[in-house]
């Protein structure tokens, strides 16, 4: 069970009814720039599922502009729509759900399950674990007991079930105030709580390190070992307080024992232990429900948790939640603009997830001015949405087709760079990352699948969006005055949106050919049909040159091998292999050396017609045989 | 059928009572834990006995799940083999995926259940 829909109104920084809708019940991925109303999402969560008999009525969550300054309306509500259909609402003066006796027993008892399972975490809290030098492993105990272990759960003496954080509460409550005394069944009391908690915390913490280790290998470049030990409490009845509230961490990094660790492991380490261990007891307690039950509504919010990572540190978190928290709904809100693309781009699965974007925007309410909430949703991953936009702003009325090109741009590059980091592709070596522009990209890529053998479809998609590079596509084309053509851009988008990297192989003298016996083609038709006869000459020049040994002169640089050079090399094989055979073909290519040898642009390319392509392929291909080129059958 | 399972799982608790303060041994720090997790898959069935209904609507059947266990008969093991096989049986269903352990974790959210246990 999932989460499909979560309303909020009425709520903290959701002053009118906002919708996030989870397409079904599929993570989210939010970004909410500062004061957009991100982290009153992630409390409506929190709050939905408080059990805890402090927590607070929704009357002090409500939002202070709405309804006017006498706030008269009570009709705020937190509701949420689950994948099986079922819906749950807080209403302002109403009871939360799990707790809410109009429901169902079955149903509250669901809810609590959920309650108990749900992994809700904010930076809030990991900001202690970096506060300060002093009495670390004490704070990192209070961080632990508090936040970071408090939701494990422990059977303890008499079989009963309690979390770390109960247990922790329960040894605290039971100290005697100031003004109280020792009595003798207070201190047996004491000595109770003391003992309970000392065997859980002793008892889970092998686990949990183990745990945590295993965590810990996936920011592989921390190179740290961690062992957790706990001595105990000890009643001190002269302070009124255990002794022991310290968790003891020997830390190794690059197999050194840290000694003064605090000093020597920077923030993104620290960050990176502490969440380590957080999700180490959410795996912990993530039990699996036995067989014929109904499946947990599990969920794991993490509200800007990471923002003491940097990027690279943070792409290790997203593959801890997809592999080893695989049965929760995970809920990512950040502020962080570069982060939200990088995760889109990152995430195994891009339909697992929905996007949305927050901002806040001015809203007058009678003489009250005040900030409130945009949603934007993502409806697609980031190349889809950056397609869809180049679209939007192409149509009407819009007719921005500077605006248009640059997103198809976006996604193009989007596309690239997803490749690029999927299947480690090599790019020159230049000092300055930043000068790495799309060309280097795009040609690595064709480099690759030229020499492989593989991506063929993929090769003939490149071509297609070659076409586009000195113009639509072009980062330094769309400044005034605007030359681009609403059709142009069309093709242009059309190209980045097929743009895809599939492992099928693909025959383009095939295709080209059956194309070409359509009666009649479209632009778009013609645009593809000579981006298959042009991959399929180049891919067959190379297949020619390394059948029969052609050579080429060496070069630093292996991404810039020109056409005109492979071409030369081939020309003189074929001459000396077989003169007869050569001359003629080489005579025909070159009577179509705008289609197959000359710079590669869309201005070329559109102005071909039916019968210049099907004198093309007339002049490339083998007559009265099956598709094929006569590079290919050249011998 | 009933009284072997509750022996199978009575015989390691009152064995392992019987060996507490037993300084011979090197404790683990899990045994405590070891000794809480037995007394609460025994919880698990007497609740099951007691209000069944209530436990078999969310899909919890403790008796079945305890019987799949096949947990082993330890008075049939020799004195210095039990403390190992009970560990390791302990293990096993302790582990998180384990049904039985995702069953007992459930029984936490039933309101008979934390009202017995103090939870409400």
């Amino acid at each position: 069970v999932r989460i499909a829909k979560i309303v909020v109104k009425d709520f903290r920084g959701f002053s009118q009814e906002a919708t996030f809708d989870l397409d079904g019940g599929k993570n989210l991925l939010l970004y909410g720039e500062n004061g957009s109303g991100k982290s009153s999402l992630y409390r409506a969560l929190v709050e939905f599922f408080n059990q805890a008999p402090t927590a607070r009525s929704f009357g002090w969550y409500r939002n202070i502009f709405s309804s006017g300054p006498d706030k008269s309306a009570l009709d705020g509500y937190v509701t949420l729509e689950l994948s099986d259909g079922a819906r749950y609402e807080w209403k302002c003066l109403g009871k939360r759900p799990p707790s809410d006796s109009r429901q169902p027993q079955v149903v509250r008892e669901r809810l609590r399950d959920a309650s108990n399972r749900a992994a809700l975490l904010d930076y809030r809290s990991l900001l202690r674990t970096n506060f300060g030098s002093e009495n670390l492993r004490g704070r990192l105990f209070d961080l632990a007991m508090t936040t970071l272990l408090a939701n494990v759960r422990v059977p303890t003496a008499g079989g009963v079930e309690r979390t770390i954080g109960d247990l922790w509460q329960r040894a605290r409550n039971s100290i005697p105030r100031s003004w109280q005394r020792h009595t003798r069944s207070k201190l047996a009391s004491i000595a109770s709580a003391e003992t309970t908690f000392n065997e859980a915390l002793r008892g889970i913490l092998p686990q949990v390190q183990a745990k945590t280790a295993e965590f810990l290998n996936y920011f592989d470049d921390s190179d740290i070992e961690l062992a957790l030990g706990f001595q105990g409490l000890n009643y001190e009845q002269f302070r009124k307080d255990f002794s022991g509230q310290t968790l003891d961490f020997e830390v190794k990094l690059h197999k050194v024992v840290v000694p003064e660790w605090n000093d020597l492991l920077n923030e993104a380490r620290l960050t990176a232990m502490a969440l380590s261990l957080y999700l180490a007891g959410v795996a912990l307690t993530n039990t699996t429900p036995p067989p014929g039950a109904v499946l947990p509504l599990r969920i794991l919010a993490l509200d800007d948790v990471l923002i003491g990572l940097d990027l690279a540190h943070r792409l290790p978190v997203l593959r801890i939640v997809e592999e080893r928290l695989a049965d929760f709904q995970v809920l990512l809100l950040t502020h962080d603009r570069v982060w939200f693309d990088l995760a889109q781009l990152s995430v195994s699965n891009p339909d697992n997830w929905v996007y949305y974007e927050m901002y806040s925007r001015e809203v007058r309410d009678g003489n009250v001015v005040f900030d409130a909430p945009v949603l934007k949703p993502q409806t697609q991953n980031l190349p889809g949405h950056f397609i869809k936009l180049a679209k939007d702003h192409l149509a009407n009325p819009n007719h921005d087709y500077r605006t248009a090109a640059l997103y198809a741009r976006a996604a193009l590059e989007v596309k690239l760079k997803s490749y690029f980091s999927s299947f480690k592709v090599q790019v020159p070596y230049d000092l300055d990352g930043r000068n790495l522009n799309t060309d280097h990209f795009l040609n690595a890529i064709e480099r690759r699948f030229l020499w492989s053998g593989t991506g063929a479809s993929s090769l003939f998609q490149l071509r297609r969006v070659k076409l586009f590079r000195e113009g639509v596509l072009n980062p330094s084309a769309h400044f005034h005055p605007v030359t681009l053509a609403k059709s142009e851009v069309e093709e242009a988008i059309r190209a980045v949106e097929l743009l895809d990297f599939p492992k099928k192989k693909d025959e383009f003298a095939k295709k080209a050919s059956e194309l070409l016996g359509k009666p009649v083609l479209t632009q778009a038709e013609l645009i593809d049909t000579a981006c298959y006869l042009r991959t399929a000459f180049e891919t067959d020049l190379r297949s020619l040159l390394v059948r029969y040994g052609g050579t080429i002169n060496f070069r630093d640089d292996w991404t810039k091998i020109e056409l005109d050079e492979l071409w030369d090399s081939a020309k003189s094989r074929m001459n000396s292999i077989n003169n007869a055979l050569a001359a003629p073909l080489i005579g025909d290519i070159q009577g179509h050396s705008g289609l197959f040898l000359d710079e590669w642009k869309y201005s070329s390319v559109k102005a071909k017609t039916k019968a210049d392509l099907d004198a093309a392929w007339a002049a490339l291909r083998v007559p009265a045989a099956a598709p094929k080129t006569r590079l290919a059958a050249f011998a | 059928m009933t009284s072997r399972f509750l022996n199978a799982l009575l015989d390691p608790l009152v064995w392992q009572y019987g060996r507490a303060g037993n300084t011979d041994e090197i404790a683990d720090p899990r045994d405590p834990l070891m000794l809480a997790y037995w007394e609460q898959v025994l919880n698990g069935l007497v609740y099951e006995l007691f209000f069944r209904d209530e436990l078999h609507v969310h899909g919890i059947h403790v008796f079945n799940l305890v019987a799949d266990a096949c947990l082993p008969d330890i008075n049939t093991l020799p004195e210095n083999k039990r403390l190992s096989v009970v560990r390791a049986q302990f293990e096993r269903l302790y582990a998180a995926e384990n049904p039985l352990r995702g069953a007992l974790s459930t029984l936490r959210s039933l309101e008979i259940v934390r009202t017995i246990e103090g939870e409400s």
